[in-house]
């Protein structure tokens, strides 16, 4: 297990996810492990740890929590919100680590690049001339991206 | 003239705020809606293993018979307040008081009306005295059905359903209310599964158990091998609306597993806990006794299911962080205190409990306590029985100041 470097610690942290929309319960959390007892996830990956990652983010762990690769890992069931007693919702916690993390490029090349794609094409799966001349033959109408939509949700 | 107070409910606090206000020479009426005089703390067992655990359940009964020998002290059992007036001197309450449908000096407490009672709860046994009682509104005739199967099974014709409540009026210079507090109903925390997976009881039905000997009885084979408590179900729960520890849970779930211990070495017990909270004076020494004896986990279980073969199954995360599904022969959750729902009528009606004021604690009593009326013990907050008999020492002293003032003509309002 790696060592824990107090002054590495930034103790603000904590404050600036309960600032971020959905990191507000942060705070409440009682530890009680209800949330990694539901969690789906964890059964499979044992890094992803609901309890564990909100200790990081209480104890400022920045560094570790922004740059890891499991906190990408949430399915956004809700197990965890949904038997939590103190109604931490922790999906909306990981979300606001997550754009957190986004705000500090710290995203996944893969995800970043499906961003690219939405806001390019508005759809994560780029429409060319080569499948809309097949759908002409097969006497279906072709498809009209339009990224401004998408855009305009942003 | 003699000061007369009337107590609402015959709990710990009641019972035990009546005794100290004999202490003063100030006589009262206490009024419990109940057959049976005792309250919730009646209900609780000892809890002693080779040495007292200080669990506080024989004072109710020491009380009880306090209460009855005390001549200052008049105990109406069966009744409830219907209405409450404010009078230039106190209060006026309006009391419907029931009979006893059976007669004690005619019942030979053989059960026959137990056991014809189509309703589960409407007969109940004093369990000190073994003296039968009806509690009517349990009873079909509460809801107008014409059932009369235990009178007629009755071989003393001891019943008389016939018998209707009498409204009589009460004048008292002061109103301490000691109605106490409500139990959570574990189904309201439907994951962990009560009253749908066979073996998970809530800590009240272990009483009971407890009490009446239920372990000890059974031979070794039927007995549970393995007893897992969950702690913190209906306290510290945001969600339904109870954010606040009921402080009573921890100390005795630890003297109950300590007493299955103790009675059944062989046993595995395991109590799942969020953070041990007790209030007790030797807290240390009990805890580190208990970590001995018990498996203290700390993990509150995500779910109970019941298993492949009808046990009930607990799903936590254990100390390794590795996900552990265990099954146990009976599931204990230790269910904690709410206010409670059954008030008083009338003026009183606005001083008691809500929910929301139990949780942020004090309740609506808090600055707009009007004169002469009193919380006594767990109504206000989650108390103990040691807390609530404090709590009565130090009421009890304030209703003799605020009597002493009025007396001399002392502006109360």
């Amino acid at each position: 297990m790696p060592r824990i470097n107090l002054n590495e610690l930034d103790p603000s942290f904590k404050f600036r996810v309960a600032a971020t929309r959905g990191g507000e319960g942060l705070q409440a959390c009682y530890a009680c492990k209800a949330c990694t007892a539901a969690c789906p996830i964890e059964k499979t990956v044992k890094r992803y740890d609901p309890r564990k990652i909100i200790r990081m983010a209480l104890l400022g762990m920045t560094k570790e929590l922004l740059e890891s690769d499991f906190i990408w890992l949430c399915s956004s069931c809700y197990s965890c919100a949904e038997v939590c007693p103190q109604d931490v919702r922790f999906t909306d916690i990981i979300f606001a680590i997550k754009n957190l993390a986004s705000q500090e490029a710290c995203a996944p090349g893969g995800l970043v690049a499906q961003r690219g794609l939405l806001k390019d094409h508005g759809r994560l799966y780029e429409v060319s001339d080569f499948e809309n001349e097949k759908r002409i033959k097969l006497g279906l109408p072709p498809i009209v991206e339009h990224p401004e939509d998408y855009n305009s949700l942003l | 003239m003699r000061k007369q107070v009337a107590i609402v409910g015959s709990g710990i606090a009641g019972l035990s705020l009546a005794h100290e206000l004999s202490c003063f020479g100030i006589g009262s009426t206490i009024i419990e809606r109940f057959p049976l005089p005792g309250g919730n703390a009646a209900r609780f067992a000892c809890k002693a293993t080779d040495s007292c655990q200080r669990c506080g359940a024989c004072i109710v009964q020491d009380y009880v018979s306090k209460v009855f020998a005390c001549e200052d002290i008049c105990l109406t059992c069966g009744s409830e307040v219907m209405d409450s007036l404010r009078t230039d001197s106190g209060f006026r309450l309006q009391i419907l008081e029931r009979p006893a449908f059976i007669d004690p000096n005619l019942c030979s407490k053989c059960g026959i009306c137990k056991k014809v009672c189509p309703s589960p709860n409407a007969i109940l046994v004093d369990p000190f005295t073994g003296s039968f009682f009806i509690n009517y509104p349990e009873c079909l005739i509460s809801s107008d059905m014409p059932c009369v199967a235990c009178e007629q099974a009755c071989p003393e014709q001891a019943i008389n359903l016939a018998l209707t409540p009498e409204r009589k009026e009460l004048d008292v210079d002061a109103v301490a209310i000691a109605t106490g507090f409500e139990p959570f109903d574990a189904t309201a925390k439907s994951r962990f599964g009560y009253g749908r997976v066979p073996g998970v009881i809530s800590s009240l039905d272990l009483e009971d158990r407890l009490r009446r000997g239920a372990f000890d009885h059974l031979d070794e084979e039927n007995r549970p091998k393995s007893i897992a408590f969950i702690q913190c179900v209906g306290s510290r729960d945001v969600k339904i609306g109870r954010n606040y520890c009921s402080r009573v849970c921890c100390g005795y779930a630890l003297r109950s597993a300590r007493l299955m211990k103790f009675k059944f070495p062989e046993m595995k017990i395991c109590m799942f806990y969020m953070d041990i909270q007790t209030f007790d004076r030797d807290f240390e020494n009990r805890i580190a006794a208990a970590r001995r004896e018990v498996n203290l986990v700390r993990a509150i279980p995500s779910e109970i299911r019941q298993g492949l073969n009808g046990k009930p199954e607990v799903l936590y995360n254990g100390a390794e962080d590795e996900a552990i599904v265990e099954e146990f022969d009976l599931v204990v959750l230790s269910i904690g205190m709410g206010a409670q729902t059954l008030v008083p009528g009338g003026v009183l009606e606005s001083l008691s409990t809500t929910q929301k004021s139990y949780a942020s604690g004090g309740g609506a009593f808090g600055d707009i306590q009007p004169a002469g009326a009193f919380l006594v013990g767990s109504v206000s907050e989650p108390k103990s029985i040691q807390e609530s008999i404090e709590d009565s020492i130090i009421v009890a002293s304030q209703i003799q100041t605020y009597l002493g003032d009025s007396q001399r003509g002392g502006n109360v309002d």
